[in-house]
This record gives C-alpha cells, sequence and structure tokens, in this order.
C-alpha cells in the first residue's frame, strides 16, 4: 500500500475471507489452543516434582536430626502436608551400626520420597 | 487492497503456539531428568557415607587388606565398593559408588584409641617397685601402679614440690605392660623384614633419586621405593601413598618435605629441625634430633622382632610428637632391654607405649604405658623415678584419634564391647 494516499486507501475494497475460510482458521485455532492447554496442564500436574523435592528435603532434614539427636528408634512424624514415617533397624553383627529407612507419605499413603542410610550409634 | 487472508493468520498463530508450547515440555523433561539425577547423585553419596561407616563400624564386614562389593540394602541398587588396608600403624579406608558414569569416592585414614577411657594417664607394670617422684613432677589422671604404690623421693638435689602424687584414681597394674596389638606389629614387621604387598609398585630408589619430587594419591597403588643403601630425603618432597624401605638407613633432614609417607629401615636418623608427617618405623635405632616437629598424625616405632642389644628409640630435647610414639621388642630380658628415651622439653600429643623401659624427662599429653621407668643423671641410674615429667592425658585434643595399640583381649576385657574405629583424617 505504499504511496498510496490515505483517501485511496479508505476508499479500497477490502476483501473478504470465505465463510469455509473462517471457519478453518476457527478450528486450527481452537486445536492449536486445546493442545497448549493439555501441555499446560501437563506441567502444572508435573509440579509434583515440587512436591517430591519437597519430599526429598524433609527426609534429608528427618535424618540430619536421627543422626545429631542420635534418635535411633521407630517413629511417625507430621510434616506440612508429609508424614515422616522412621524405621531403625540393627545393621551387621557388630552392634554398633543402625540402617536408617525414612519415608515421606502424603495423606493417601502415597510414598513420595524414600532415603536410607547407615549410621554408627 | 488490505487482505483478509484469516486462514494465514491462523496458521501463524498456532505456529507461535506450537512454539511456546515445545519450549514448555522441553522444561518440564530437562526439569524432571536434573531432579532424577540429583537424587541418584544423593542417593550414591550417601551410600558412599554408609559404606565408610560400615568400614568404620564393623570389621568383619571388610576384613583388613581385602576389597568387596556390597549390596548395602539388599535390594539390588545400592552397590558399594569398600576397601580396607593397613597404613603403617593406622588403616585406610575406601568407599566407592558409580551410578551412570557419576563415581563418588571418600578416602580416610582411620584409627583408634589405646584407651576407651581417656582418663588413664599412665600403666606402669608391677616389677615390686614403687614409683618415685621428684622435682616438678605431674601425673593426672587413672594411674596403674605396681603395689608397691608411689612415694616422694630427693634426687640431684630436688624433692617432689607437688601437693599431690598422683591427681586421680590409682590402680593396681599386672606382673607386665598390655600386650601390644601384634595385627599391627606383624604388618609393619614385615617391611622391616623386606616383605612387601603384591600390590605395591616397587620402585629402585637409586634409579628414580632423580625425581625429588612426588605426590601420591592414595586412589593410585602404593609406591614402595627401595634400597639396599642408605635413603637420604634431604631437599626432596613426597607426599601421600609412599613407602620407603631400606635395609641399612633413612635419614630425614630440615629441609625434606614429607606428608603421610611410611619409612621402613633397621636405622631412622632425623637431623634437628626436621618437620612433617610422617609414620617411620626402625628396626634397631631411631634418633630424633632435637626440635623437630612431627605433625598429627605421626607414628615413631620401634619394632625389634630379633631380640638384639643396643635397640633404642630417642626424641630429642625440644622436638613434639603429634601421634604415637611406641618401642616394641620381642622376648625381652632383662640384658636386651630396649630404651625408649623422651629428653628434657620434648613432648608428645597422643599416645606412648614400651614394652621396656621408658627414660622420660618431657612431657606427655597423653597417655604412657610402659614395663618400667629409668632416669641415667650425670651421678647414678635410678629405676622407677620420674624428675620433673609430666603426663597428662586431660590436655590432649577431645578429637585425638590414635591406633589400636593393644591386644583385642585386654580392650575386650577393659572396655567390655567393641571398639569403635574413627577418622583420623581425610585423604580425599
Amino acid at each position: 500500500m505504499a504511496g498510496m494516499t490515505l483517501k485511496e486507501i479508505l476508499n479500497a475494497k477490502a476483501r473478504a475471507a470465505t465463510l469455509v475460510e473462517s471457519l478453518v482458521a476457527m478450528v486450527i485455532v481452537l486445536i492449536s489452543f486445546g493442545i497448549a492447554l493439555m501441555i499446560y496442564v501437563n506441567i502444572a500436574d508435573s509440579s509434583n516434582s515440587q512436591l517430591k523435592l519437597n519430599a526429598h528435603l524433609t527426609l534429608s532434614e528427618a535424618l540430619t536430626e536421627t543422626i545429631q539427636d542420635e534418635a535411633y528408634i521407630d517413629e511417625e512424624t507430621k510434616k506440612g502436608i508429609l508424614t515422616i514415617v522412621k524405621t531403625v533397624q540393627p545393621y551387621g553383627r557388630s552392634g554398633s551400626l543402625v540402617a536408617i529407612h525414612l519415608e515421606a507419605k502424603d495423606g493417601n499413603g502415597k510414598v513420595w520420597g524414600v532415603l536410607d542410610k547407615i549410621a554408627s550409634k | 487492497m488490505l487482505k483478509a487472508s484469516s486462514l494465514f493468520y491462523a496458521i501463524v498463530i498456532s505456529l507461535i503456539i506450537a512454539l511456546i508450547s515445545s519450549s514448555l515440555i522441553l522444561f518440564a523433561y530437562f526439569n524432571k531428568q536434573q531432579f532424577q539425577r540429583y537424587l541418584q547423585y544423593e542417593k550414591v553419596i550417601r551410600n558412599v557415607d554408609s559404606g565408610m561407616n560400615l568400614l568404620l563400624g564393623d570389621d568383619e564386614a571388610v576384613p583388613l587388606n581385602t576389597e568387596l562389593e556390597v549390596d548395602l540394602f539388599q535390594a539390588g541398587s545400592d552397590m558399594v565398593f569398600l576397601k580396607r588396608r593397613s597404613w603403617g600403624a593406622f588403616e585406610v579406608a575406601v568407599s566407592k559408588a558409580t551410578f551412570k558414569g557419576y563415581t563418588h569416592k571418600r578416602v580416610a585414614q582411620i584409627g583408634s584409641n589405646l584407651f576407651q577411657d581417656k582418663e588413664v594417664a599412665l600403666y606402669l607394670a608391677d616389677q615390686n617397685k614403687a614409683l618415685s617422684l621428684c622435682g616438678n613432677t605431674e601425673i593426672k589422671g587413672t594411674a596403674y601402679l605396681p603395689r608397691a604404690g608411689v612415694k616422694r623421693a630427693y634426687i640431684e638435689g630436688q624433692s617432689f614440690v607437688g601437693n599431690q602424687l598422683i591427681e586421680g584414681e590409682v590402680r593396681e597394674s599386672d606382673k607386665t605392660v598390655p600386650d601390644i596389638n601384634m595385627g599391627m606389629i606383624d604388618v609393619n614387621a614385615a617391611y622391616l623384614e623386606g616383605s612387601y604387598n603384591a600390590e605395591d609398585s616397587v620402585v629402585n630408589f637409586a634409579k628414580a633419586q632423580d625425581m625429588d619430587r612426588l605426590h601420591r594419591s592414595f586412589s593410585q597403588p602404593t609406591v614402595l621405593f627401595f634400597s639396599e643403601g642408605p635413603i637420604d630425603l634431604g631437599g626432596q618432597s613426597y607426599h601421600g601413598n609412599i613407602v620407603f624401605v631400606s635395609s641399612a638407613s633413612v635419614y630425614l633432614s630440615r629441609n625434606s618435605d614429607l606428608k603421610d609417607v611410611l619409612i621402613y629401615a633397621p636405622e631412622v636418623i632425623v637431623e634437628d629441625g626436621f618437620s612433617g608427617t610422617v609414620q617411620a618405623f626402625a628396626g634397631q635405632v631411631m634418633n630424633v634430633g632435637k626440635n623437630c616437629r612431627f605433625e598429627y598424625p605421626s607414628v615413631l616405632g620401634l619394632i625389634n622382632t630379633y631380640p638384639e642389644e643396643g635397640v633404642a628409640l630417642h626424641l630429642g630435647e625440644g622436638s613434639e610428637l603429634s601421634g604415637v610414639l611406641f618401642a616394641y621388642q620381642k622376648q625381652s630380658s632383662r640384658k636386651l632391654q630396649l630404651q625408649l628415651t623422651i629428653e628434657k622439653d620434648a613432648l608428645i600429643r597422643g599416645q606412648v607405649y614400651s614394652s621396656a623401659t621408658v627414660e622420660l624427662k618431657g612431657a606427655i599429653h597423653g597417655s604412657l604405658a610402659c614395663q618400667r621407668f629409668m632416669l641415667r643423671t650425670p651421678s647414678s641410674v635410678y629405676e622407677n623415678h620420674l624428675l620433673n615429667a609430666v603426663i597428662d592425658p586431660s590436655l590432649l585434643s577431645a578429637h585425638f584419634v590414635g591406633i589400636n595399640l593393644l591386644s583385642h583381649s585386654y580392650q575386650a576385657a577393659a572396655n567390655d564391647q567393641v571398639q569403635l574405629k574413627q577418622i583420623v583424617q581425610w585423604l580425599e
């Protein structure tokens, strides 16, 4: 439209799209948005990994506390929406080692993380 | 003319949405992958730590000088490679795990303690002779003494000046000093007798003398320099996994730079002013000059398995040792007594053991076990006398870790439990 005056532009005839063309365009845009929405929901769902990370960090913290306080007893503690289940068993024959098993569970009993470590009493 | 072309615009918008969507997919994928990898690496590191705890806490799990692959939790996914080998009077423990090309490894020097009870200052065997204290002698802590007990004495114009002879509990000792840990003696006596470890990389010292500097990792095989003649380490720098064995003597000078190395020779001579971290074992004579500094964890040991005369370990005036000093002679008779001498102003932070006689003129911030004391003065020789000597375990760092000097049977009787090993230092 270069070189056209404003009057010429305003007087020019705009070519309309056909009904079929418009419908196809609408369908394509709708499908695109639909797929994008699915991806967004999936990614939002994968923020479960955020919960997994939280579970892992909580378990690491619980493990450090267990070793620091030498709290080598079975117990369950509630940390936010997670329940940390600790199981301690003697390890080997020396009597000086314990195997610590930690699990992070949600309200439905789903396990979000597990840690195992051998520690000295 | 302005074109509507809605189909064209729709495709362009779709492409942009597709691009954004695929970016989100990629981001989510890499994020998840990274997180999984992080969890696995964490698991590998935790398993390596567990392996190290297993090495420290259970001797039977990995016997000395063996290497094993252990499934820690019997789940098939926690495999750890564990190795324990002797390193002089100490041990070296290796714990290693690998996952998808990622390897994590920890190497530590480990040890334990002479007495579980860190309050023990002195164990003097009962030779039917009382312990006599003179001058400014201080013994603080539990003392195992002969039945004849302890008394004040007056020699060289000095009488005992303290208020209390023993500042701590006094218990009765046996006829002989507790047996030394023969496992540790045998391992080190083998090197003195020229029997090397099959895994060692043996190099003739005469051919390697041009190489005056070597820093060797404990992950690699040990480099063992041997020589039929004397070895002079003056002006040379050796760190780490290195052993020197000479059939004659080893000389350490004040400009030797040595760290964590082992030395074996019938005769070990240390020049005045030497400083370093070594474990040195002599078969006949060890003579440490004046003002030497042996940093923690050092060991000076005399191991005389073929009883002979003139066997002596001498720590010079003003010298300091942080670690262990011991002298052992097999089947020592009174004629063939070895002599361990700690000169005036010398200081030992740690453990001292002698299967025979000790002449103590300096200070021990730790514990001492010996058969008898001997004190030579210009005018006479006194038995079971101490003059201006100090034995005080309370001045020893609470973090001090020594070696397993006594036999297991003695430890089991004394402690009524298995002794836990501890980390002396991280090597890698």
